[in-house]
């Protein structure tokens, strides 16, 4: 007779990849606004990935539900108090969106009103879904998870997932489905000054470094239940969370980022460095949250 | 509106898991699935020992964690104050099974019962199997009771979840919960917490009472008086 | 009936596909779905009788549709409040077994042993029944018909026809019963001080005062669902004592615990009498006083007999110059592990709740090698207090007006007369084993010494038997002498619900009908103040093609013998076992079963009959309550004659002198030399009052370090339930152990020196065998001592009893296999008790 958790790596796949998706949207969206030419070959990329990944994150939310054909009845059976619900909403809200978003830049038709107010509704759902993943897990009040906390460093790490992905892209030169033309433009739009992508990459990691400390210590001071499951989490994954979580994930990358902010600090990172250290992000991103999941739900004895 | 719950008396419990086993027998609950079921602690050191069981069950929260987090409403509570679940709305998510401050709700994974749908038999032609007896009765299980159907599934399929209902189908026709009646020391009694002259009340009035994890804020309401 | 419920079936099953085809979902949840909308059939409560321990509770059976839904207490009983323990419930998988053997079957392979497939092929009852009886006659054919062995197990109120009249009108001498392999020995203290051999009843509601000889009354034998009732209320009024090598259930909810070293028992017994004694606090309206009326017992002093006035008790002044005088509680505190300060609380807290004060014997204290005196020596202390057969004391019950077994004697041929005159397979009466129940020598049974008489032939050679609802090569200490011993008997027929271990040895195996549903047949029983009758009823047609093992398989044995040229047993069966209502003749194995049924309980059902208890309207009544109530029985009632060879309650039992006397005369020597043979140490007068032994054990301790000692689960049905689910996953509500799993209780301690950690595999090893289990680290068991509860290590039975039972591979280990055959000699009993063995620990 073995206990299993109720929900297997299928959940963390939909709220890694989910977090991918809207980390890319929200840089898509955030290049678009800050040049919509310049760079505009991984704005769309990233307006084409968006999608797949959220979707692809839920197909394995839904393969993980008992019954995923009555999956829609989270529309019409709406629980104001669930935020499993709202997040039926916003992520089939956002799916819409996003999917209308890469249609527009797949037809290359950014500049019209239909599509800013594709890109603000876009904007505002892709937070909630981000946001909603933290959310849900502090919703079910399972010691790990409660306290809001772990709202934010799911929501850093969606962005900060999102922005090493589009990195990875960017120095790899990929750029699949983009047009010719499009691709001509944004090599002539791309000598001046323009986004520094090493600068929001050090602000998030060492952002998110600064929340996940913040996150451990209070766990360690937040009650008998709490400090438990927090020891628990570190018995079993400390080797884990520190090596993939903390150093490769974060620490590492702020190093990187910073000397190479430091060297030049209006020039980009060399390649070869963006191209591990995004990686890295990735992977302690994934880690991040899989061992959180798994941890949060580790049952206790119950106290009496 | 009533609020039922129940009080358990642990000084009259002996700890001997009627209440479990004849749990799984009213509501055809399948193998390594508990509705009701217990908690044991030995504390101490040779001789000093103390050993003590807390049978447990839903706790039919006032504020039920597992009715806020499901996002179809399949948790709800009813006119009695139960905690109860539709297993037509449930799509199997287990954010129930999360939310719940007490273990209580179970999810499941295979189709149920499959010990009485086994084909081995250890003597060929000279022992039954699990299926051949269910067939020879004629019921998904020997013993199936169905008087569970009433009000849930007689038998919760794969799938989704399923919990301790507090017998609603036997409160429905004026009986206790079969925990209730089975249980040899008379240790629990169940009521309406809103009536004010209600056994519950006084037992809870008369004695202090202890919740399980009062802390995680659900208001549960199964109370335990006296000690192990 | 079985029609019915296969087109019931197969109709569900369609729909089940139906439904199956549309949505993809699996038949079962269709079935149920069906299920929904239907309204609740109504079913019925019909009465029957569980017998999952010896309390035989009066219980009913909710019927739906012909198939058995739940167990409830029957409402009418009054001796168990009208509820049930665990075990009734569980009775229910037990009858709805996948397991269970449904077909008479007959061995192939003519080879036995543990790891040899039987290869078992089904036949019909008229080949299986044929075969025995070509058996039968062909010793008595032979003129040895003795060779035949009737090995009863858990048997019915009806036992006799088959135990008793069909053994000794075939012509053997050999009916032995399972009664001493888990008692007997805890009866021989009341006997020999107060000349009752039988278990007591206990005035609970009236109590103050509670010591529990290693009995653990909420959770086994005997009387559990009365006492689980009553047991919050006696906790308030009275102190609970447990005294009990392990915390078990019932010191669990004790307020003292007194965790003796296993076989110490004796040494508290006496050092609480020193007490009681040595402090002036014994009753004086029961025992007596100083003539002077100045209390002389001091402590190492002994006394003259003549200062003691004694009133219902006999040699007081005898026992405390024998035996009490040196037995302080500093002496036994060295011994039995807990504090000298302990032991003079309790036995003052006993004393001074006289008369309301309970000392509850059990096999713990009394089934060890020498523990015939420490059960003398603990009951004695009623007497001491004056609770026996008083207010808030012990009880005898009171009468059940049932029938007797009418007589066989005239259907007995020379035959038959001659070969019942052999010994007794068992070996009663032998010197070393005088088994001296009710004061005989060779009186009582030594069931687990057939295995020995079998292998060495002595007193003869066993040919065939026949075995029903018993599971020796289980449930007896030193399992592997039965298993030698069945290896080498050339016809075994087994009468099971389930493939068990016995069954592995058949030649032939019978499928019997499940006691509590599906047999017809009655039981009488005592608890909470009264004794009683209760039906045992057939509540449901059986789906397996099953008989009734102690009143139908006698019959059909019968009419086959007689089809062969023996027909005095059937003669028997028909001229005196008529219907007490019409005066017919049975000519059916079901109409015999029914007729001697009415036939034995005839006095509790017949409105005519005089009795002191309920009354009912007839048989129909009698099936329909389930229970027949006597009155409660009255205080005092043996006060003026105890019926020991005194008349009086006796500290110096003249009644054991005379039976270890007389014993010592048939085998021509003394009682020394009987002491000697039965391995107890005392010699002399010390033989006839309660005393202090030192326990004995086997292995050294130099290689075998810890002791080792056994106790009961709460879920046991006699070790049958262990193939149930239930069984399995509640089995952690015995104090210390884990579901679906069988562990050795080990203090952490231990553990630690032996660097091993709850659920790692260890292998137990004892002088005499080797088993692997778990292990739990408990602090509820001493350092230095091992507890493992009985009823796990099935290596047959079936699925779920079992690891994998074509493999043979157990679920744990079976505590029989490690404990060594040896017995409390004097009651004939298996001492499984006490510690009797030390064993060793390896991981594995």
């Amino acid at each position: 007779m073995e206990w299993h958790a109720p929900w297997d790596i299928r959940v963390t796949l939909d709220l890694f990849l989910g977090g991918l998706g809207i980390g890319l949207f929200l840089l898509s969206v955030l290049l678009t606004a800050y040049g919509k030419n310049r760079y505009r070959k991984l704005a769309a990329i990233g307006a084409y990935l968006a999608p797949v990944l959220v979707g692809v994150g839920v197909l394995f939310l839904l393969s993980e539900l008992g019954r995923p054909e009555r999956f829609l009845s989270t529309l019409y059976n709406f629980n104001i108090q669930s935020v499993t619900s709202w997040g039926g909403i916003f992520q089939v809200a956002f799916m819409v969106l996003s999917l209308i978003y890469a249609w527009l830049y797949f037809k290359n038709n950014t500049s019209g009103s239909f599509f800013r107010v594709v890109w603000g509704f876009g904007t505002i759902f892709a937070i909630f879904v981000g946001v909603y993943h933290g959310l849900l897990l502090a919703s079910l009040g399972r010691p790990l998870w409660i306290g809001g906390m772990v709202t934010a460093l799911f929501f850093v790490s969606s962005l900060l997932g999102g922005t090493a992905l589009i990195l990875l892209i960017k120095e790899l030169g990929m750029s699949w489905g983009v047009s010719q033309k499009m691709a001509k433009e944004v090599a002539s739009a791309s000598d001046g000054k323009g986004f520094n992508f090493t600068v929001l990459f050090c602000i998030l990691t060492t952002l998110q470094l600064i929340l996940v400390l913040s996150w451990q210590v209070s766990l360690s001071r937040g009650g008998l239940e709490t400090a438990a499951t927090a020891n628990n989490m570190m018995d079993q994954f400390g080797g884990l969370w520190i090596g993939f979580v903390l150093l490769a994930g974060l620490i590492i990358p702020i190093l990187g980022s910073l000397y190479s902010l430091i060297k030049d600090r209006t020039s980009e990172m060399s390649k070869g460095m963006a191209v591990v250290l995004s990686s890295l992000v990735i992977v302690g991103g994934f880690t991040f949250k899989y061992i959180v999941i798994a941890a949060g739900q580790i049952k206790f004895p119950i106290p009496f | 509106m009533a609020r039922y719950g129940m009080v358990i008396d642990l000084h009259k419990c002996v700890g001997c898991g009627a209440c479990g086993i004849t749990c799984k027998n009213e509501n055809n609950v399948d193998r390594d699935i508990f509705w009701a079921h217990h908690l044991k602690d030995t504390t101490g050191v040779f001789p000093n020992v103390k050993y003590e069981f807390v049978p447990t069950l839903c706790n039919h929260c006032d504020d039920a964690a597992c009715v806020k987090s499901c996002p179809t409403k399949a948790m709800h509570k009813d006119d009695k104050g139960l905690t109860l679940h539709d297993p037509k709305k449930c799509i199997g998510c287990k954010s129930c099974m999360q939310a719940c401050p007490y273990e209580v709700i179970s999810f499941n994974y295979n189709a149920p019962h499959a010990f009485w749908r086994d084909l081995a038999s250890v003597i060929d032609k000279g022992t039954a199997s699990g299926q051949e007896t269910a067939q020879e009765v004629g019921a998904p299980i020997p013993y199936y009771n169905p008087d569970r159907a009433a009000t849930y599934e007689g038998i919760r399929s794969k799938g989704i979840v399923e919990k301790c209902t507090l017998c609603d189908h036997r409160l429905a026709k004026g009986e206790q919960p079969y925990c209730v009646d089975s249980c040899p020391a008379g240790a629990r009694t169940v009521g309406d917490f809103d009536d004010s002259a209600s056994e519950v009340n006084k037992l809870i009035a008369q004695y202090c009472s202890r919740q399980l994890k009062p802390h995680a804020g659900t208001k549960p309401k199964v109370f335990y008086i006296r000690s192990f | 009936m079985k029609m019915t419920r296969r087109r019931f079936l197969q109709a569900s099953a369609a729909t089940g596909l139906l439904v199956a085809g549309t949505t993809g979902l699996p038949a079962l949840k269709a079935l149920a779905q069906d299920e929904n909308t239907s309204t609740s059939v109504e079913g019925k409560w019909l009465s029957t009788l569980c017998q999952g321990c010896t309390t035989w509770c009066a219980i009913q059976a909710y019927v739906v549709d012909g198939r058995v839904i739940k167990v409830r207490g029957n409402p009418n009983s009054k001796a168990a409040h009208g509820k049930t323990c665990p075990r009734g419930h569980l009775a229910i998988q037990q009858l709805y077994d996948p397991d269970r053997v449904k077909v008479p079957m007959k061995r192939t392979n003519p080879k036995k042993g543990r790891t040899e497939d039987p290869q078992f092929v089904s036949i019909t009852w008229e080949e299986a029944i044929d075969t025995i009886t070509d058996k039968m006659m062909e010793l008595r054919n032979n003129n040895e018909p003795e060779k035949y062995l009737l090995l009863r197990g858990r048997y019915s109120g009806m036992a006799d026809i088959f135990y008793d009249a069909t053994t000794k009108v075939f012509g053997s001498p050999n009916n032995i019963s399972h009664s001493s392999i888990c008692a007997e020995a805890e009866k021989f203290g009341p006997y020999y001080t107060e000349a009752y051999w039988d278990y007591r009843d206990y005035d609970l509601a009236e109590t103050r005062y509670v010591l529990l000889w290693g009995a653990d009354p909420v959770a086994s034998n005997r009387q559990v669902p009365h006492v689980i009732n009553v047991w919050g209320q006696v906790l308030d009024q009275a102190t609970v004592v447990a005294i009990d090598p392990r915390l078990s259930a019932s010191a669990a909810k004790a307020q003292e615990w007194m965790p003796v070293i296993p076989g110490e028992d004796g040494a508290l017994a006496v050092a609480i009498a020193h007490v009681i004694l040595a402090e002036g606090l014994w009753n004086k309206e029961f025992v007596g006083d100083f003539k002077e009326g100045v209390n002389l017992f001091k402590k190492g002093e002994s006394i003259s007999e003549e200062s003691f006035e004694e009133k219902r008790t006999f040699g007081l002044v005898k026992w405390w110059n024998l035996e009490l005088k040196d037995r302080t509680p500093e002496w036994a505190s060295e011994r039995v592990g807990v504090p000298a300060e302990q032991i003079i609380r309790v036995a003052r807290g006993f004393a001074k709740a006289a008369p309301y004060a309970i000392s509850w014997l059990s096999p713990g204290t009394a089934m060890q090698v020498r523990g015939g005196y420490s059960a003398m020596a603990a009951h004695a202390l009623n007497a001491l207090v004056g609770s026996v057969e008083n207010v808030g004391g012990t009880l005898r019950g009171s009468s059940v007006p049932t029938g007797k077994l009418p007589s066989y004697e005239v259907y007995q041929d020379a035959v038959s007369k001659k070969g019942t005159k052999n010994k007794k397979i068992d070996q009663r009466g032998y010197k070393e084993f005088p088994a001296l129940k009710s004061g005989k020598s060779g009186g009582g049974v030594l069931t687990n010494r057939v295995a020995d008489g079998m292998l060495d032939k002595d007193p003869y050679e066993i040919k065939m038997a026949i075995a029903y609802w018993c599971n020796h090569p289980f449930s007896c200490t030193g399992a592997q002498r039965w298993e030698k011993a069945l290896e080498q008997l050339p016809f075994l027929v087994h009468i099971t619900t389930n493939p068990s271990e016995m069954a592995q040895y058949a030649d032939i195996v019978l499928p019997a009908a499940m006691s509590v549903f599906e047999k017809w047949s009655f039981n009488k029983s005592k608890a909470n103040k009264i004794a009683f009758a209760s039906i045992q009823q057939r509540v449901v047609e059986p789906i397996w093609d099953v008989r009734i093992d102690e009143g139908e398989v006698s019959w059909l044995l019968a009419e086959s013998l007689a089809k062969k040229g023996f027909p005095n047993l059937i003669e028997y069966f028909k001229n005196e076992f008529k219907d007490p209502e019409t005066g017919k003749s049975p000519t059916t194995s079901m109409e015999f079963n029914m007729f001697a049924l009415k036939y034995y309980t005839q006095g509790v059902w017949d409105p005519s009959k005089e009795k002191k208890g309920d009354t009912l309207n007839g048989w129909q009544d009698f099936v329909d309550k389930g229970v027949w109530n006597s009155i409660e029985p009255s205080y005092f009632k043996n006060w003026e004659d105890f019926g020991t060879e005194t008349t009086k309650f006796e500290f110096y039992s003249e009644t054991l002198k005379k039976a270890l006397e007389s014993h010592a005369e048939k085998h021509k020597t003394n009682v020394d030399d009987i002491m000697e043979a039965t391995k107890y140490l005392a010699r002399g007068e010390l033989a006839f009052v309660p005393h202090y032994e030192e326990p004995f054990r086997w292995g050294e301790a130099s290689e075998y370090p810890f002791i080792f000692f056994e106790h009961r689960s709460r879920l046991n049905r006699e070790a049958r339930s262990a193939n149930t689910l239930w069984y399995q996953e509640f089995k952690d509500v015995d104090p210390g152990d884990e579901a679906w799993n069988d562990v050795a209780k080990i203090n952490p301690i231990d553990g630690a020196k032996l660097s091993i950690q709850s659920g790692d595999k260890i292998r137990i090893t004892s002088p005499t065998g080797s088993i692997t289990c778990a292990v739990k680290l408990w602090e509820g068991v001493r350092p230095g001592t091992v507890a493992k509860c009985y009823g796990q290590g099935h290596w047959a039975y079936g699925k779920v009893a079992s690891l994998d039972y074509g493999k043979r591979t157990p679920r744990g280990g079976n505590n029989n296999e490690i404990l060594p055959a040896d017995w409390e000699r004097l009651s004939g009993s298996t001492a499984r008790h006490g510690g009797v063995t030390r064993i060793k620990i390896e991981k594995v």
